[in-house]
């Protein structure tokens, strides 16, 4: 069926007539409204229907194995009772593999993992996103459903690595999980960045809206904080907990999310820990000589990173230092 | 505008996995997409098949959706750009005899419309010769606009030119039909 709702002239359209007089977008009128009296043909098709259930079939299983076995087994068909029994026992046995495959399958987690210099959007099957940084992954339960179909009682999510997280509302906790560290969430926005493999072995929580709970991983929830404030922080490092102060809207806040609309900032970070962070941005290698600063300044580029070189040459200006290109990425070396 | 707002909550839902938005869609959008094909494809089995591929496409890219742009223009397009490459393959697969032959079954025999018969066919039915006859782009931007519901920024998505080009082609469709329409019912345009 077409849709006739459309029945007035497009007001987009009417520029083009407008040179023209009063007259011809009349006329334009008239030939628009005739346009709407054709009829369909009828469509030699399937029934919408049918067609969402084949699609849906598509969607759903991959499973043809189990239609090419039958096939295979109709010639040999002589040695009935005992093929039979042995059919029906067979046919027992698939379907118990098979219902033990689907129920594994089921209970598989889901992981969704980005490379270094790569950033990825995933969709959570509650409504929930999660935009990942660089060489980071989130696992989650399929469907947030145990092997039994049931929804399990609470949203987890494991992290490495680091991602902005915005949370739906589905009357079930939301926990993001880290190496040493648990968030507990209902509703809200927020940055965690967890790199287990970073030097300084933190996982960092920053607030941009609603509330969360930091708990220290794997232990009692008595040193537990909260936070509620727009860019409040929290450190978990060497199993406690700390809150920082709101570090100031629009600045710093702005500064910890900047990755989501690719820019690159490195904030109050050890040498290694921005080293570290260049190398996962870019995708490369560096190695870095004795005898530069430990604690470098900070590099801030809130959107749209510049490239490498670029970078490498404004981080030498103020640390004193100078970069070569090597095979496999840059050698940063001390001013001599 | 609910229709739009619909729009942008499917693409919301589908995003997030949601099947019934998806069925939805589907019912919605399923008919009018293979009415919009089988201009290019001619052949109803293939237009159907063709959405159907579609719409397993737009599932499987559903993470990556936009709910911000317009998922009706979005799954023209995907429509769009798989008849064009059904198209394509169908012209390197077959030899060209048989392009010349289906393509002169296959499009509206010129005999059965001298001016006698179309005296007698009835306005409805001379509409859709007229729009038949119309160049190929300026009929696709007119059916989009009028019988798909697609804004002229949505048309000049699926379409890919500008969405001032939609607006010409728009426009000097109207005036050709009107020109057909004034010849044949002078009495339809006095005012």
């Amino acid at each position: 069926m077409k849709s006739r709702e459309h029945n007035s002239l497009p007001e987009e359209l009417l520029q083009g007539f407008e040179n023209g007089s009063s007259d011809s977008v009349e006329k334009a009128r008239r030939v628009w409204e005739l346009l709407g009296t054709t009829q369909d043909d009828p469509l030699k098709v399937p029934s919408t229907e049918q067609a969402l259930q084949e699609l849906e079939s598509v969607l759903t299983d991959q499973p043809h194995l189990k239609k090419g076995r039958a096939d295979d087994r109709m010639p040999v068909r002589k040695e009935k009772v005992v093929l039979l029994r042995r059919s029906v026992f067979s046919f027992v046995a698939a379907c118990s593999v098979l219902l033990i495959g689907v129920m594994g399958f089921l209970s598989l987690p889901v992981t969704h993992s980005t490379f270094a210099g790569e950033r990825m959007a995933v969709s959570l099957p509650d409504g929930s996103e999660v935009y990942l940084n660089n060489e980071s992954s989130v696992k989650y339960t399929r469907g947030f459903r145990q092997w039994n179909g049931f929804k399990t009682s609470t949203r987890i999510v494991e992290l490495d690595g680091e991602a902005f997280l915005t949370v739906a509302e589905d009357g079930r906790p939301f926990k993001v999980k880290t190496f040493n560290a648990e968030v507990t969430v209902l509703g809200t926005g927020f940055n965690v960045r967890a790199y287990s493999q970073d030097q300084d072995r933190e996982t960092r929580i920053t607030l941009d809206h609603g509330s969360v709970q930091v708990d220290i991983g794997g232990v009692s929830t008595e040193r537990a904080v909260v936070l509620n404030k727009k860019g409040q922080e929290a450190v978990v490092k060497n199993a406690s907990v700390e809150k920082s102060n709101i570090i100031e809207e629009g600045g710093s806040l702005e500064w910890v999310t900047a990755w989501r609309s690719s820019g690159f900032v490195a904030m109050g970070l050890s040498l290694d820990g921005v080293i570290n962070q260049i190398e996962r941005f870019y995708d490369t290698d560096i190695v870095v000589s004795d005898g530069l600063p430990q604690n470098p300044t900070d590099l801030i580029y809130t959107q749209n990173a510049p490239s490498i070189e670029e970078l490498l040459t404004d981080f030498c200006i103020s640390e004193g230092c100078r970069f070569q290109e090597t095979a496999s990425g840059y050698h940063l070396l001390p001013t001599e | 505008m609910s229709a739009t707002t619909n729009f942008s909550e499917y693409a919301r839902r589908i995003k997030a996995s949601d099947r019934e938005a998806f069925a939805d869609l589907f019912r919605q959008l399923r008919e009018p997409l293979i009415r919009y094909v089988l201009h290019i494809v001619r052949d109803d089995m293939i237009a159907h098949d063709l959405i159907q591929d579609s719409f397993v496409s737009l599932w499987k890219l559903r993470e990556s959706l936009d709910p911000g742009k317009s998922l009706k223009a979005y799954m023209y397009q995907i429509a769009r750009n798989r008849a064009m490459r059904h198209l394509r393959d169908e012209r390197t697969h077959e030899s060209k005899h048989e392009i010349i032959r289906q393509q002169s079954s296959k499009e509206i025999p010129v005999e059965e419309w001298p001016d006698a018969s179309i005296e007698s066919a009835s306005l409805q039915k001379k509409l859709k010769l007229w729009l038949a006859s119309l160049p190929e782009r300026q009929r696709e931007a007119l059916e989009l606009s009028r019988y798909q519901g697609l804004s002229h920024k949505e048309i000049a998505d699926v379409m890919d030119i500008s969405p001032r080009t939609v607006n010409t082609h728009i426009t000097l469709a109207i005036k050709n039909l009107q020109r057909n329409i004034q010849a044949a019912e002078p009495a339809l345009f006095q005012i």
